[in-house]
């Protein structure tokens, strides 16, 4: 029996059409009981608890499919962060992660994570790999030893912390260690990858110091890493009586609109995006936006709306119709089942400053 | 023991075509020209921004500054949320103030020209002047040293290689080579402290260059020789011997071609070329450049790097007898061979409009376009000599 708890609505609080600084609320809590279930059919259940999109990694797909096949997961939550979930389902499925960043989601691969540490409730670290590059400068002078030493991080990030983008690695403040930390720094990154208003539930981030000889272990380490967060969204939404007569709500920067349901919807329910706003995300991945956060579908029960996908099907300038049609190509009236389309795009973001704290780590 | 041969390229010994507009001699490779380092700027600046918006920091430095910087995806700075920040700038120097505006924003900036600089979050952060190894001490004449091991251990799941050889570092300082093609470096002997002989585990690699087919070297020429790990670790490389193997180009055969009005057959690198005749499209000129009909392979070497057509091996004139700058103006692929456009700018401002910088100074002009060229000239390597450079080592510390 699985059953879910919404604590904090997934996006966030902003009026219809219009625009605010909102503060991070969360975390959202799910409670979940999979009991010895292959890894295919827990992914596609954590994915609808969570609303967070799956998939197996592509760059090992032979593996990947074997994993999905062999692998078999149990696991046990009741009303806990979903980050926390999240990350101790990919514990109990043995796998890494990564962003999944057509769907904003999480791609998978088989390798378990070296450890997991939950940061707050909103945020979870799971460390899942080191590389450690020794080299030994033997030019002029007396021969000297470099060790620069990698560790790679993916953070679960709660829905409520708008989560846009994060600096590849993050800023070591405090490190102890057997050895003395290199005086050459080898230090952190702040670059990001595009920001194009999808939300993302994982994030990669990497930790890299250097010593002069090497460590076999990490007793304390202390980072500082910066994620940007959106702090001020856009949103447009239609309702019920609107889906069906038509209609339309926004303003010159955002507008949502729908033409009349006609009896037949069998090809799906289209809806139509314009304004000057869109001028900003004209490079955006429509096509692979939804389930990011940018644009939710609800049913009549008030919740995501299951089994239907929003697709782009035209862009003309600043106007973009998508038409929401049933991913698993049945012939469903969705015009009945639809209760609200919504869409949220961030207008201003802030970088956040997350702290990281790793004890007793093992090196390579 | 330095061991030297030439080459002759007996194709590039064709007499030149008799064409009134195409004219080609043999220079020695010593005359080709460089660019000069760029001046460093000495300037104060001060500025002070919140809450501001990289486009508009850099719009403002740019108005104090008089500098052109050019974030390198501008499209990308016009997407999304407006990612706010507050900028303090209080340098004696350009180069200072550079790096303060590139740590507030969180990102790199390096110098494209005396006066011209980008940006882009894919530099390390702060204001990085081009790093090259120029202007090292290059005395000692031709020779090869090793100047470090590197080593690889991975623990979890990741993307890199699982690190089963150890990597030697090799730097080579010959001065005033003009290298061609890929240096190679080839093991003869690896001992550890074990008595395990060790082998050559990939083919050697280039660090320095790259995928550049010509370059004046000036300065040391990093190499690699990767080297099979042995379970377990070595400690120590008890010796280690091996050689360097460069492709110098001594002169080289030098096209020009004139009255580019017109089509002409040219013959560079052994193959030969139809140029002309140039034509305007929109604000840029373009000149055609097409390979004869046949196989890739029976195209010679013109037909792997097309872009020799618009590198540093090509120089173009403008009507006032400015250098003007050629780019690739795109290029199709048909059994009746490759057809390749080159496109002429001024220089310093050669770019399309596509990748112009969006924030320029008040005072700079208008980006030349139309610069009409009136003469391109292609040099190509005609005589190769094949120099071999040893290098022996002992007792060297494996990390």
């Amino acid at each position: 029996m699985i059953s879910r708890i919404l604590s904090v609505a997934l996006l966030a609080i902003v009026s219809i059409a219009s625009a605010q600084t909102t503060r991070p609320a969360g975390p959202t809590r799910i409670s979940i009981d999979l009991n010895d279930v292959p890894l295919a059919e827990a992914m596609k259940t954590i994915s609808a608890e969570t609303g967070v999109a799956f998939q197996m990694s592509t760059s090992s797909p032979r593996s990947g499919a074997q994993a999905a096949k062999d692998i078999r997961v149990t696991l046990k939550a009741d009303n806990q962060p979903l980050s926390r979930v999240v990350a101790d389902f990919l514990v109990q499925a043995k796998c890494s992660v990564a962003p999944y960043r057509e769907y904003g989601g999480l791609a998978i691969s088989p390798g378990a994570p070296l450890s997991v540490i939950p940061l707050n409730d909103n945020i979870t670290l799971l460390v899942q790999s080191v590389v450690v590059e020794g080299y030994a400068n033997l030019g002029r002078g007396e021969p000297t030893k470099q060790y620069n030493y990698t560790i790679q991080c993916a953070a679960i990030f709660d829905p409520s912390m708008r989560a846009l983008g994060a600096s590849q690695s993050a800023n070591i403040t405090e490190l102890n260690i057997a050895v003395p930390r290199s005086r050459n720094q080898y230090g952190s990154s702040s670059q990001i990858d595009q920001v194009d208003g999808r939300r993302f539930a994982v994030l990669l981030t990497s930790l890299r110091f250097g010593t002069a000889e090497r460590v076999t272990n990490i007793e304390k380490l202390v980072a500082s890493w910066r994620v940007l967060c959106a702090t001020e969204d856009v949103k447009v939404a239609l309702e019920a009586a609107d889906l069906i007569n038509g209609g339309e709500n926004g303003d010159e920067r955002l507008t949502i609109s729908v033409p009349p349901a006609g009896n037949d919807q069998r090809n799906g329910v289209q809806f139509s995006l314009r304004g000057s706003l869109l001028e900003r995300f004209k490079n955006s991945p429509w096509e692979s936006i939804w389930g990011t956060g940018a644009v939710r579908i609800d049913g009549i029960d008030g919740g995501p709306l299951e089994g239907v996908n929003a697709n782009p099907q035209g862009i003309r300038g600043k106007d973009i119709t998508f038409r929401i049609f049933d991913n698993r190509g049945g012939q469903r009236n969705l015009a009945e089942e639809i209760d609200r389309i919504q869409v949220v795009l961030p207008t201003k973001a802030r970088y956040i400053e997350v702290p990281i704290v790793l004890t007793d780590l093992k090196m390579p | 023991m330095k061991l030297r041969m030439i080459v002759l390229c007996m194709f590039s010994l064709l007499p030149a075509l008799a064409l009134a507009e195409v004219k080609t001699e043999i220079v020695p490779a010593a005359q080709l020209e460089r660019q000069g380092e760029a001046a460093q700027l000495a300037k104060p600046v001060k500025l002070s921004l919140t809450d501001t918006s990289p486009t508009d920091a850099v719009a403002a430095f740019v108005k104090e500054t008089g500098i052109a910087l050019t974030f390198d995806n501008a499209e990308r700075q016009a997407s999304g949320p407006v990612i706010t920040y507050d900028v303090a700038i209080d340098a004696a120097t350009l180069d200072d103030a550079l790096d303060q505006l590139g740590q507030a924003l969180r990102l790199g900036i390096y110098r494209q020209s005396e006066k011209a600089f980008r940006i882009s979050p894919n530099y390390d952060v702060g204001f990085n002047e081009r790093r090259n190894n120029f202007g090292q001490d290059m005395e000692g004449g031709t020779k090869a040293r090793i100047t470090g091991i590197r080593t690889m251990r991975i623990a979890g799941q990741t993307t890199n290689s699982p690190g089963q050889e150890f990597t030697v570092s090799i730097v080579v300082a010959a001065r005033d080579v003009m290298l061609t093609g890929q240096p190679e470096v080839k093991l003869i002997e690896a001992i550890d402290e074990q008595g395990r002989k060790l082998e050559q585990a990939k083919p050697s690699s280039t660090m320095f260059f790259g995928g550049s087919n010509l370059q004046r070297l000036r300065s040391t020429l990093s190499v690699s020789l990767q080297l099979s790990r042995p379970e377990p670790d070595p400690a120590q490389i008890k010796s280690l011997k091996g050689e360097v193997v460069l492709k110098n180009v001594k002169s080289f055969s030098k096209t020009t071609v004139t009255e580019l009005d017109k089509q002409v057959e040219i013959t560079l690198d052994g193959v030969k070329l139809t140029v002309g005749p140039l034509a305007k499209s929109g604000d840029a000129w373009r000149l055609p450049v097409k390979t004869p009909p046949g196989k890739p392979e029976a195209r010679g070497n013109m037909y792997q790097r097309l872009n020799f057509l618009f590198n540093e091996s090509a120089q173009a004139t403008g009507e006032a007898g400015e250098r003007l700058r050629i780019n690739s103006g795109g290029s199709s692929s048909s059994p009746e061979g490759d057809e390749m456009f080159l496109q002429f700018f001024s220089d310093g401002s050669n770019r399309p409009a596509s990748t112009q910088p969006a924030t320029q100074p008040a005072t700079r002009p208008a980006r030349p376009d139309g610069i009409k060229p009136v003469k391109v000239t292609w040099s190509v390597p005609n005589e190769v000599e094949v120099i071999s450079i040893p290098f022996e080592a002992a007792n060297l510390i494996v990390p």
